[in-house]
């Protein structure tokens, strides 16, 4: 019979450590005595691995276990458990030490401002992570027994304390490293334009005291404009600096940036802008100043220099009446083009012939109407929150031309409000706002003019 | 031919075991579940194939053509005797289906095409130890995704015990692939054969195979919890 066959076959005491298991083991250690002493071996030498610790630790152990479950809770002063209860006591306030020293060490690295100072931090850091590594390899062969003791009892030992501490600090060294780069990159970017900056900052000073020397010596004021204009230059040059450095620090990583370096710069940006407005201002006021001066001079300098000589004044006088008599031609004929134009262009709307002395007449009519509104208008303009010129222009023009459908009628209906309501019967009541009064006018005078035909009762025939 | 094809409790194998039992937080049964899987995979793909080429249908070859060249009286043969073992394996084939042997009548061209065909059903053993291996994958829930491996048709081929959750764990994979001679009909339990030659190497291959695939898991851990070491670390 041939066959391939591969077989394991394990021992799942202490391996499989599960609470059972381990009760059970320990309980058969317990009852077989010295016969168990090599499987007690096994057991501790598959928790330790093979270590130096395994032979006095298993001796420790075999006592351990013959207490039994209950014994261990009971037995807390036996002398068995003298070494374990040295051990956890060590180790907490190892652990209580190491946790605080490390909490320091790395409050000192968040805290830090310059790269001497984290680099601090990080070294205490790895000297702590040395010594827990030593407590480490000292404390391994209690480690394994008071595991075992731990899930027995169901009490915390603090096995786990070393690890979780060199957990931790594994951490902090991993964060300090990345602190101690970011100071690194920070003292580089402040280096880099501090110098920079100095130099613009010492030259804006300059500056400043170059344009008020300008200004008590009265010199020229093109000086001062190039002045302000160079001063502006140095301050925008300084915000540009100042922005790049911010931009330089905003690369870093905000939990591990130096956040009073940062404020600073950010105060600083800010300070430089306004002193750039201020820059700017100046130099628009050095330049408007620049520009009044100019003019003023002209004016007064040419007037001088006529007014201080016979010729010159008669020449002045000659010139303002040649350029007052070319003002009246000019307008002259300005006004005439305009109201030919309206004419047109009135007479096209309408339909009617309407020359250009009407449209004079009609916009001297507006003038005046502007000039000296109606109680009524000025009640109306109060009402509608605009001028009372306007509502008085408003309505001379409205009378001029007609307002609303009426304008649209034929000129007959306008003729027929002037003339009797008699002629015009059974038509409708047309002709402007002015007319249509007229006509309404007219027919009560009629009616109150005719014989009454409703006095007495049955008629008067 | 090999005999002892039993491997149980593999040193190294329970080392490199009993070190990821601590690391990888699994009960001793899965763990061990696992790793049995894992080593029938690997025995299926590390089963050297063979071929007419090959060195195993080679030993095949060799161990016909050297049947002895006599009757079945001890007479010694004369004449051509080329074909003599051809002869009598077609011989007793024939007479192990039930038909009546037909002596050295068969034609030598008949004789050199039987010869080759017989080779090379023999030297297709590697394919029945893989799919032997695929049963005992099986056996712990395990199915090869790659190649047909009709369960009902093979299930006599290999299989496997998983272990349970226990004081001892026991579990085993096994291939049946050279235990029955299927020449026979019923087939019966076999003579050692070529099977055994091309499946231990496999076998052996696969186990190693999984220790290091323990320890290339082991191993960084270790570095990690020890001395702090992250990131990748190579294995020589």
């Amino acid at each position: 019979m041939e066959e391939l066959k591969f077989k394991i076959i394990a021992d799942s005491k202490g391996v499989d450590a599960t609470m059972k298991s381990v009760a059970r083991s320990t309980d058969s250690v317990a009852k077989s005595g010295d016969g168990a002493n090599h499987s007690l071996k096994h057991l501790i030498k598959t928790f330790v691995g093979v270590g130096t610790g395994a032979e006095s630790a298993a001796g420790a152990f075999r006592t351990l276990a013959r207490l039994g479950t209950a014994g261990i809770v009971t037995a807390s002063a036996a002398e068995a458990l003298n070494k374990f209860g040295e051990a956890i006591k060590e180790n907490a306030k190892n652990y209580y030490e190491t946790n605080k020293s490390l909490a320091e060490a790395f409050d000192q690295g968040l805290k830090s401002t310059s790269v001497e100072q984290a680099d601090s931090a990080l070294k205490s850091v790895n000297d702590r992570l040395e010594k827990i590594r030593e407590e480490e390899s000292k404390f391994s062969p209690f480690q394994a027994i008071l595991k075992v003791a731990e899930k027995l009892t169901g009490q915390d030992f603090g096995t786990k304390n070393l690890e979780k501490a060199r957990d931790l600090a594994l951490q902090e060294r991993d964060a300090l490293e990345e602190i101690v780069a970011s100071r690194i990159k920070e003292r580089d970017a402040v280096e880099y334009t501090s110098e920079g900056i100095k130099a613009l900052e010492r030259q804006q000073k300059l500056n400043k005291i170059m344009l008020s020397q300008s200004a008590m010596a009265g010199r020229a004021r093109q000086e001062q404009v190039d002045m302000a204009y160079e001063d502006l230059q140095t301050t925008s040059l300084v915000v540009d600096e100042y922005q790049k450095l911010l931009s330089n620090l905003q690369k870093i990583d905000e939990g591990q940036r130096n956040q009073k370096l940062y404020q600073e710069t950010i105060d600083k940006l800010l300070d430089a802008r306004v002193q750039k407005e201020q820059a700017l201002l100046n130099l628009q006021k050095a330049q408007r100043a620049e520009g009044d001066k100019a003019a003023q001079a002209t004016k007064t300098f040419g007037g001088g220099l006529l007014g201080s000589s016979q010729a010159g004044r008669q020449a002045l006088e000659t010139a303002q009446k040649q350029r007052a008599e070319k003002v009246r031609q000019e307008n002259f004929k300005a006004q005439d083009v305009y109201f030919s134009e309206q004419a047109k262009s009135e007479s096209a709307r309408t339909g009617t012939r309407v020359t250009a002395q009407d449209m004079r007449v009609r916009e001297a009519q507006r003038v005046s109407a502007a000039n000296a509104p109606t109680l009524a208008e000025q009640a109306q303009a109060q009402a509608q929150g605009i001028s009372p010129e306007q509502v008085a222009i408003a309505n001379v023009a409205q009378k001029q031309t007609g307002g609303g459908w009426l304008k649209d009628l034929p000129k007959q209906s306008l003729d027929w409000s002037m003339g009797g309501a008699s002629k015009q019967e059974g038509q409708n009541v047309a002709g402007g706002k002015g007319g249509l009064m007229e006509t309404l006018n007219s027919i009560l005078q009629s009616l109150s003019s005719a014989p009454l035909v409703t006095s007495g009762a049955g008629g008067s025939k | 031919m090999i005999s002892d094809a039993v491997i149980v409790n593999h040193k190294e194998f329970k080392e490199a075991l009993d070190l990821y039992l601590r690391l990888s937080k699994k009960t001793m049964a899965d763990a061990i579940n696992e790793k049995m899987v894992n080593v029938a995979f690997k025995s299926a793909q590390f089963t050297e194939p063979t071929g007419p080429k090959s060195t195993a249908s080679a030993k095949i070859r060799a161990e016909i053509i050297g049947l002895p060249i006599t009757k079945d009286s001890g007479v010694k043969r004369y004449g051509d005797t080329k074909f003599v073992g051809a002869y009598k394996l077609m011989n007793w084939q024939r007479k192990n289906s039930g038909l009546v042997p037909r002596g050295n009548k068969f034609g030598k061209r008949s004789a050199k095409g039987r010869l080759r065909k017989f080779i090379s059903h023999r030297a297709k053993s590697a394919k029945w130890i893989r799919i032997g291996w695929s049963q005992a994958a099986q056996a712990f829930g395990k199915k090869f995704t790659r190649g047909k491996f009709d369960e009902a048709l093979n299930k006599r081929l290999g299989g496997g015990i998983p272990a349970k959750p226990a004081t001892i764990v026991e579990a085993e994979i096994f291939n049946n692939a050279g235990r029955y001679d299927v020449r026979y009909k019923p087939a019966k339990p076999r003579t050692p054969s070529g099977a055994m030659v091309v499946g231990k190497p496999g076998l052996i291959k696969g186990i190693q195979a999984e220790i290091k695939n323990m320890y290339v898991y082991i191993i960084p851990r270790l570095a990690k919890n020890w001395y702090g070491i992250k990131g990748k670390i190579k294995l020589a």
